[in-house]
């Protein structure tokens, strides 16, 4: 019976992840995307200024993500800040944060995103990527549970998690997990929620 | 002792607390490390505020100085401003002045430091020092009384927002009147403790 309750759940997921990836599809696609990724990336950075981070976790776009390395490594602002970039080991589920020297990633980490080879670092803000998000700083992701994992091993780290507006869900679609935390805060395109 | 924390205190034994709290916050053997860390909590509780206009205040008798934290919110957007309560002695209220660092000051009516001639302002949000806190937002001040006419007489009603060092917990301390100030949201070392 409870089995079945999961698979439902899961299947929801499942449907609300597809349901956002189109989403995010249809806003990269939109001619005015150019204005609304430099309009995220000027909010962004100014809430980067405002926590003012002795190292940044930033991560490596895939599908429709905002792209918060090339970003964070083209603003002037951010020139003396070190950075880091995640690498995802799928043996046994978890992810780690390098230094990265903000060179192009020569590797990929073993869920084939462009990672780097500096030593382990722990960042003390990361940003987050999200399928979908909440107002109240809730995330869905792609469902590997790699961020979820690291926040909850570095509780006292800031997560501010980054998506488009089109992304935003109610509570009540997301639906929270008991192992869901919230973020500090989300950026989208428009500002901070 | 152990009776004051099953029931309400009485008057005297909020005086007393209140002394007993005081001393306890400047003999804090890490409050400088507690500072560090409610300088965090503040910074990143305010990037997510709506609001343009803050009013502060000068940290006294071991006091978490908010100023670090406010500063450098205000600098994020031109709109920004944040300024420092000014008693005024005949009315027991305040006023909000202007406050930037280097800003020139003077001694108030309490021999608080506060801004020599800048602009007076409404404040959206108000921080507020705390010597102790109880649960949802009760405050324990200094007893003045300043802040409760104050926020009382602000139209609209400024979120008002406390910060202590989480020694300052009091399980039992309750409101003592339907008008007195309660707080929208708490913020500690230990992070956000309380936001209605």
């Amino acid at each position: 019976m409870s089995d079945s309750f999961a698979n439902a759940a899961l299947a929801e997921r499942q449907a609300l992840r597809a349901r956002l990836r189109a989403a995010g599809q249809t806003f990269v696609a939109d001619a005015d995307f150019a204005s609304r990724q430099s309009a995220l990336a000027g909010h962004l950075m100014s809430v980067i200024e405002q926590l003012c981070p002795d190292r940044l976790g930033v991560y490596w776009a895939v599908q429709s993500e905002f792209d918060a390395a090339a970003w964070c490594v083209r603003d002037s602002s951010l020139e003396d800040m070190p950075l880091a970039l995640p690498f995802s080991f799928r043996d046994s589920v978890r992810m780690d944060y390098r230094h990265w020297n903000r060179l192009p990633p020569p590797l990929r980490d073993e869920c084939g995103i462009a990672a780097c080879e500096g030593p382990v670092v722990v960042p003390d803000v990361v940003l987050v990527p999200c399928l979908g998000y909440t107002a109240s700083g809730l995330r869905l992701g792609h469902g590997g549970g790699y961020f979820d994992r690291w926040l909850a091993a570095h509780p006292h780290v800031t997560a501010v998690g980054v998506g488009w507006s089109v992304c935003e869900l109610k509570d009540a679609e997301l639906r929270p997990q008991p192992h869901d935390m919230a973020m500090a805060c989300v950026v989208n395109e428009h500002g901070v929620r | 002792m152990s009776d004051m924390f099953s029931r309400e205190p009485t008057d005297e034994e909020r005086a007393a607390l209140r002394a007993k709290l005081l001393a306890a916050r400047q003999a804090l053997p890490d409050r400088l490390e507690r500072a560090v860390e409610l300088q965090n909590v503040l910074r990143v509780w305010l990037v997510s505020r709506k609001e343009t206009a803050i009013g502060g205040y000068w940290p006294i008798k071991g006091e978490f100085d908010p100023l670090p934290a406010l500063y450098r919110w205000s600098e994020a957007a031109d709109e920004r401003r944040i300024g420092l309560p000014v008693a005024d002695r005949i009315a027991r209220t305040l006023k909000f002045h202007v406050w930037f660092p280097g800003c020139p000051m003077e001694p108030d009516a309490y021999d608080i430091p506060k801004p020599k001639d800048t602009a007076v302002f409404e404040p959206q949000m108000v921080l507020l020092p705390c010597i102790g806190y109880g649960p949802e937002g009760v405050r324990m001040g200094y007893g003045g009384g300043f802040y409760d006419r104050t926020v009382a007489a602000l139209k609209p009603r400024p979120y008002v927002v406390g910060l202590s060092y989480s020694n300052g917990f009091l399980p039992m301390l309750r409101a003592r009147s339907p008008d007195e100030l309660v707080l929208d949201a708490l913020l500690t070392d230990d992070g956000v403790v309380w936001q209605r």
